[in-house]
């Protein structure tokens, strides 16, 4: 027995890989659909929106690359189809490099899938270099930074931005986050200007901003895949559309194999112990 | 003077970032604006800087045949395709399978982003899920108190952020889990945040006052 833990602690790799791969790719296959619990400070952000009327005009900063999409995107996708399901207009930023194909792709999908018009309903800003540098200039007005869109389209000829200038003209900043940008609207947009701020991160960020949201600086805080599916229940995202409530189960299945993989090496690791 | 008009500069524009916060007034409001338009253009000269330093190098390393110079030429090949698909004038079209020139569907641009940088980020990225697990196997041994309590935590957060956990052992563990992230997490958070806050408040008293000078440089 004691042979076959010390094999164990030095199993290949490979062997490892394979599980986890095992791990992943089952639950693609059968969607088993386990309840996902909804928690407070995403249930806070589908209750502020909900409580926008329509025509209201929401700040939305997506900044994730493909890297983060799994993660990131659904909830993006989520929020855009609530607003615009409310007749919520937005208008957008694409402050991170990698990121900025990405938004545009992903708001111009949802506005196209909810009938909704460029211009009019929805605005894309595009990209401008130094970040945070770009929030303290459109905390002042949005045509310092950006006389333009994305589409080369002055600002004061789309109906959308007559008469809008800053963040004060709008009810709210939602940005979907996976760089550290995050901070720079904390910092220099809800800091400086004082508007109401909500942040979707990854899991991995989540923990950096749980004590931002315990100070009231974000109104709202998702995070990772589950912070995702619980928002897309909360919105009443169903089918193919629920990508993170779809993806919940593999996370489920991933994370049993890990922790079976850990009580697995600590039993040989016990067992192997020499006695002092 | 080399040293003191440098340090002339920084005194006003930090003293006067500092104070223009508390001032709700037309002026130091434009003048911040200006500021901030400023740190923009310096920007962008940085980044022509880092454009040449980082073309230069790889191409030092084709020149003098590098070990690994073939991924030099990759770069060098893709920063230049990357860059010109940016410019390309809306009308220009490169055919069906590259595409054209504007930045709406089908354009050369989203071309190379949907169909090199996707794959090959999302490639990367998922493999992170294997060497994880991998890590996780060998690392997580309860060897000490403090690895024992790292091991466990780390299992109740896994277990209790995913359906399965309160499915099979009940609310309990999520509710342990949010806990945790709310809590000890967010305490440990707090402390490492303002302390880096109280950090960059003292070494920017002293870059203004003058007292931290290894920005000017070094040398003569």
């Amino acid at each position: 027995m004691k042979e076959f833990f010390q094999k164990l602690l030095k199993i290949d790799r490979r062997w490892i890989f394979l599980i986890t791969g095992i791990a992943i790719i089952i639950p693609f296959f059968f969607f088993i659909g386990l309840p996902i619990r909804a928690t407070r400070e995403v249930r806070a952000l589908y209750d502020a929106v909900e409580a926008l009327k329509p025509g209201d005009i929401v700040f939305y900063a997506p900044e994730y690359d493909p890297a983060t999409i799994p993660e990131v995107q659904p909830m993006a996708h989520t929020f855009l189809r609530q607003v615009f399901r409310k007749n919520i207009k937005v208008v957008a930023s694409g402050l991170f490099q990698l990121g900025v194909a990405q938004a545009e792709q992903d708001l111009t999908l949802i506005a196209r899938e909810m009938g909704k018009k460029y211009g009019e309903d929805y605005v894309f800003l595009g990209y401008k270099p130094y970040p945070e540098t770009v929030i303290l200039n459109m905390g002042e007005d949005f045509r310092k930074s950006f006389p333009t869109d994305y589409y080369g389209t002055k600002l004061d000829e789309l109906p959308l931005m007559r008469g809008l200038k800053n963040y004060s003209d709008t009810k709210m900043i939602v940005s979907m986050t996976a760089v550290s940008g995050a901070d720079y609207w904390i910092r220099s947009a809800h800091g400086r200007y004082n508007i109401p701020l909500a942040l979707g991160v990854t899991a991995v960020m989540a923990t950096d901003y749980y004590t931002y949201y315990q100070s009231g600086q974000l109104f709202a805080l998702m995070g990772g895949l589950k912070g995702a599916a619980e928002y897309e229940q909360m919105v009443g995202i169903k089918g193919e559309a629920a990508k993170a409530t779809l993806r919940m189960d593999i996370q489920s299945f991933a994370h049993l194999a890990i922790i079976i993989l850990v009580i697995l090496g600590n039993v040989a690791y016990f067992a192997t112990r020499e006695k002092k | 003077m080399r040293k003191e008009i440098p340090l002339f500069i920084m005194l006003v524009c930090g003293v006067f970032m500092a104070v223009q916060f508390f001032v709700p007034h037309e002026l130091p409001a434009l003048i911040y604006q200006n500021l901030n338009k400023t740190v923009q253009v310096v920007g962008a000269v940085a980044l022509v800087l880092g454009i040449v330093s980082l073309l230069s190098l790889h191409f030092a390393k084709i020149s003098k045949r590098q070990p690994g110079y073939g991924y030099s030429y990759i770069l060098v090949v893709f920063f230049f395709m990357m860059a010109a698909s940016g410019f390309l004038p809306a009308k220009v079209n490169l055919g069906p399978f590259l595409g054209t020139g504007d930045r709406v569907e089908g354009s050369f641009f989203l071309n190379l982003y949907n169909y090199v940088l996707t794959p090959v980020q999302a490639t990367m990225f998922a493999l992170l899920a294997f060497f994880i697990a991998s890590a996780a196997f060998r690392a997580f041994r309860a060897r000490s108190v403090i690895a024992t309590l790292l091991l466990l935590t780390a299992v109740v957060v896994m277990l209790g952020r995913v359906p399965i956990g309160p499915f099979v052992l009940g609310d309990w563990i999520s509710d342990l889990a949010d806990w945790i992230m709310a809590v000890p997490n967010a305490a440990a958070k707090r402390a490492i945040i303002v302390g880096v806050g109280l950090g960059i408040l003292s070494l920017s008293l002293k870059m203004v006052l003058g007292i931290e000078r290894a920005w000017l440089g070094g040398g003569r």
